[in-house]
């Protein structure tokens, strides 16, 4: 009699069932840190790539997804590093991938306020993006972001200082 | 006062951030993990390969090629520029290049290097596959798919046959690229590819093609094949009835109207030898297989004398045509005055012709002879990334070759990587 195939135990399911339901939102995310929806798709397939890779590694299954999760987030800081560290001639900056149907959907204000947020130091725009897209506690935000919760605070502060600052001086 | 001065900045930045997430409605599939790594992954091989991997990378062929037509229909237009301020007016180009690194005049192979425009930085490089030489490049419009073309010689008849490549490159990633061959074999003996040209949904590759030896363009039959990718079958193909000199460039062949037609050009002469270029659209919805008498003349440029077009090449709009020229390269007839006084240039002749043709841009500096051609263009032939290459004087000076930007009347240089050869045009593809 053939045995049946033993269910895989290497993380294949695990991966594939928390990429199914993760994916678009941790996408959005980096899409939201980024402004580049290819870039945005890249970072989100590396780091589960990245997750299968180590998966023998993993301690806790439980946490794959804030694994996931900072490697997105410290792709998205790289991804600022070298754009700001380079460019100097601006032929083609990733960011603010519009389509006209995007432009209408977002809508004027929508899209200062996000355009602003890009502008944010990585750190403030980090904290931003998550205690108010992801409505993440200031707790759960210094986990993610692996700094201490005043960190998030004074982040979070300075960061919606500076976009009411960059707002109204945009009016 | 407005309603956004009513929220507070917390409000705005959650409405702000939930409207700019909407705007992502789905993702492409996982991506296969690289087979390198299974490979060289020490000891025994873990389970996990043989459950997920092992199925993936035996399928990678198939997913690679799914994968990239996901891509390419989600793909968007080009990027427009970013607000804010700046002393270089934006404009829109593709960031990301592949370039074959073969060099056509010494015969020196090499790899594929794949760059960024903007930094000037190699992104990665990819050998050839044993006894192949990728030898040109087509870039598609999400700025992350690229067609590769690799001539094969097979052992020991030396015979060379053309294959095709898809090429996916994922730029900051831990694996850059990802190299998928197509099953896509024209038939011809020892034909000689003149163009090809991805269509707009990645699923057919538009093959035009002649019989005769690799690099031998004099007039014969000329054969414009459409072939599946996903299976490499031959699906359409038109002939010309007579002998006929090609179109004149790779770059020449497009598919316009959402995949519903080709644009190719043929090149003929009169008895008296005034030489015209010729592009023609192909309704391939349409029944027949005469490559002729099915398709129906566009624009027909006389290209006779000094400066002529060596690449003609229609926007992705249909609205125009972009001739660029070589000047006294062929018949070598001309002047110095007369190559640095319009004998380089790039011109857009509007669709449907016959209306008056604009010129984009002009070389106007020191020149003997020399060629432009035209490596990209937007939908409006507002953004051009084309190709100089001039050689100053007749006495061994040096020859200068430049790629840029040409928008508003300027061409600007762009970063592109000093080991590709400028024996041909095609090899770089944005």
């Amino acid at each position: 009699m053939t045995q049946a195939r033993q269910p895989a135990h290497d993380g294949s399911q695990q991966i594939t069932a928390l990429y199914q339901a993760h994916a678009l939102g941790l996408v959005r995310l980096a899409f939201l840190m980024t402004g580049d929806r290819p870039t945005a798709e890249d970072l989100v397939q590396d780091a589960f790539l990245g997750l299968h890779r180590r998966w023998d590694t993993l301690v806790d299954p439980g946490k794959a997804l804030s694994y996931v999760r900072s490697c997105v987030l410290n792709g998205c800081r790289e991804i600022y590093r070298v754009k700001y560290r380079k460019a100097q001639f601006r032929l083609d900056p990733p960011e603010d991938i519009e389509s006209a149907e995007d432009i209408a959907i977002l809508g004027e204000a929508n899209r200062a306020v996000l355009a602003a947020i890009r502008r944010l130091p990585a750190r403030q725009r980090e904290a931003v993006v998550l205690r108010y897209y992801l409505e993440m506690s200031e707790d759960q935000a210094a986990q993610v972001m692996g700094v201490a919760r005043g960190t998030v605070k004074s982040a979070t502060s300075r960061g919606l200082a500076a976009l009411a600052r960059m707002l109204e001086e945009a009016k | 006062m407005s309603t956004d001065d009513q929220m507070s900045i917390e409000d705005r930045v959650r409405t702000a951030t939930r409207a700019g997430a909407s705007l992502i409605r789905d993702v492409r599939p996982l991506g296969a993990p690289a087979p390198v790594q299974l490979r060289r992954r020490p000891g025994p091989a873990p389970r996990r390969w043989v459950n997920w991997g092992a199925p993936l990378a035996a399928a990678a062929a198939v997913a690679a090629i799914a994968l990239t037509l996901v891509a390419i229909r989600q793909a968007g237009p080009p990027s427009p520029a970013a607000s804010g301020s700046g002393a270089a007016a934006p404009v829109t180009i593709p960031r990301y290049y592949a370039a074959s690194t073969y060099d056509a005049h010494t015969g020196r192979n090499g790899p594929l290097i794949v760059g960024d425009d903007l930094t000037g930085k190699v992104i990665d490089t990819i050998s050839p596959p044993p006894d192949s030489i990728f030898t040109s490049v087509h870039g598609m419009p999400d700025d992350r798919t690229f067609v590769v073309q690799a001539v094969v010689y097979a052992k020991p008849s030396g015979l060379a046959t053309y294959a095709w490549y898809l090429l996916r490159i994922a730029p900051g990633s831990a694996h850059p690229h990802q190299l998928t061959k197509l099953t896509i074999k024209v038939p011809d003996k020892t034909p000689g590819v003149i163009a090809y040209a991805l269509s707009p949904d990645g699923r057919e590759l538009a093959v035009e093609s002649m019989p005769g030896t690799i690099g031998d363009t004099s007039p014969d039959v000329i054969t414009l094949g459409i072939y599946s990718v996903s299976s490499g079958a031959q699906l359409r193909a038109w002939t010309t009835p007579a002998k006929i000199t090609s179109g004149i460039s790779q770059g020449t062949l497009s598919w316009l109207s959402g995949g519903r037609q080709l644009v190719f050009g043929v090149s003929e002469s009169t008895a008296s030898q005034v030489y015209y270029i010729q592009l023609r659209t192909l309704d391939v919805t349409g029944t027949g297989t005469d490559l002729m008498a099915d398709s129906r003349a566009l624009l027909t440029v006389n290209n006779s004398g000094a400066s002529t077009c060596l690449s003609l090449q229609i926007t992705s709009d249909g609205k125009a045509a972009i001739c660029a020229t070589q000047y006294a390269f062929v018949n070598g007839s001309g002047s110095n005055a007369g190559c640095a006084n319009g004998g380089l240039r790039f011109i857009a002749f509007p669709l449907p012709a016959p209306k008056p043709s604009r010129v984009l841009y002009q070389y106007g500096g020191a020149c003997h002879n020399g060629e432009s051609f035209t490596l990209w263009t937007d939908a409006s032939a507002s953004s051009i990334i084309g190709v100089t290459r001039i050689n100053p004087d007749n006495a061994g000076g040096k020859e200068a070759v430049q790629v840029g930007v040409i928008t508003g009347g300027r061409f600007r240089p762009l970063n592109i990587a000093k080991s590709v050869p400028w024996a041909n045009y095609a090899n770089l593809g944005f």
